[in-house]
């Protein structure tokens, strides 16, 4: 039977409604014990824990009030459930658990900062500029990058040197360049940890 | 509708308290509703979205 929220009507006696009270009182029993401590209990009304159902869009917010939800993403490379939290005001809804955790990753957390690493990505040439793809929504507000000795012939006393040229919404410009000796070109990688919105 | 939490009183009619009662049970389903899946529904019980009203304002680090 379903919940019936129009009952008891004035023209119906106790016996006509005293069934789907009773079947009212059930169903909102059952759905309740469905995410919540029961009734009766010490914790009652808590949640033990909280199942979000898939939503087709953002939810709303309001002034003064923030959501969690769940979403269908691709962000992972896969379609998957992802949680979303959107701040008050109808801010940006923010999907913080997909992510990357490959070597080349990245991760979002609640607040939206996007934090972005490529260990032992290889550039171009040596002496020279290189494009490193780094798609975001506004660009990035920190870019460290630091030498990675992919497989050099000989010690690791490469004198690797680089630094950023340019960065922008999709992509951080390095200049590089690695040194072995007379070696001018070879082997030539780093690793960047960026972060940015 | 109100919802009414006293009722019914051991000495209510019907007649009085079926109004309080149809309000209760309308009161219910649309408070139940609010970041929730509705009675009936598949998933019925678990939550939609669960929106938070802003609580006391912690100051930033």
């Amino acid at each position: 039977m379903t919940y019936n929220p129009n009952i008891p009507q004035g023209n119906q006696s106790g016996a006509d409604t005293q069934a789907p009270m009773l079947n009212n009182f059930a169903s909102l029993k059952t759905a309740t014990d469905i995410n919540h401590v029961t009734f009766d209990l010490a914790d009652q009304g808590k949640h033990p824990f909280v199942s979000l159902h898939i939503q087709q869009d953002a939810p709303t917010t309001l002034v003064g009030e923030m959501a969690l939800s769940a979403l269908v993403s691709n962000l992972s490379g896969v379609q998957n459930t992802e949680l979303a939290l959107r701040h008050q005001s109808n801010a940006t809804n923010n999907i913080f658990t997909a992510g990357g955790t490959g070597f080349f990753g990245w991760t979002r957390l609640p607040s939206g900062l996007l934090i972005k690493w490529m260990n032992e990505v290889v550039f171009a040439g040596s002496d020279t500029g290189d494009t490193i793809d780094f798609v975001a929504a506004t660009g990035p507000r920190f870019v460290e990058i630091y030498a990675a000795f992919v497989s050099p012939s000989g010690t690791n006393t490469g004198n690797f040197t680089s630094y950023i040229l340019n960065y922008n919404i999709n992509a951080i410009t390095v200049w590089s360049t690695l040194r072995y000796g007379a070696d001018t070109g070879s082997n030539n990688a780093g690793n960047i940890l960026a972060i940015g919105i | 509708m109100p919802y009414f939490n006293n009722i019914p009183q051991a000495t209510d009619r019907l007649s009085k308290s079926q109004y309080q009662l149809l309000a209760n049970f309308a009161s219910i389903q649309h408070y139940f509703t609010v970041n929730h899946i509705d009675f009936d529904a598949s998933n019925k019980g678990k939550h939609s979205v669960l929106t938070m009203p802003l609580q006391e304002l912690i100051r930033c680090y």
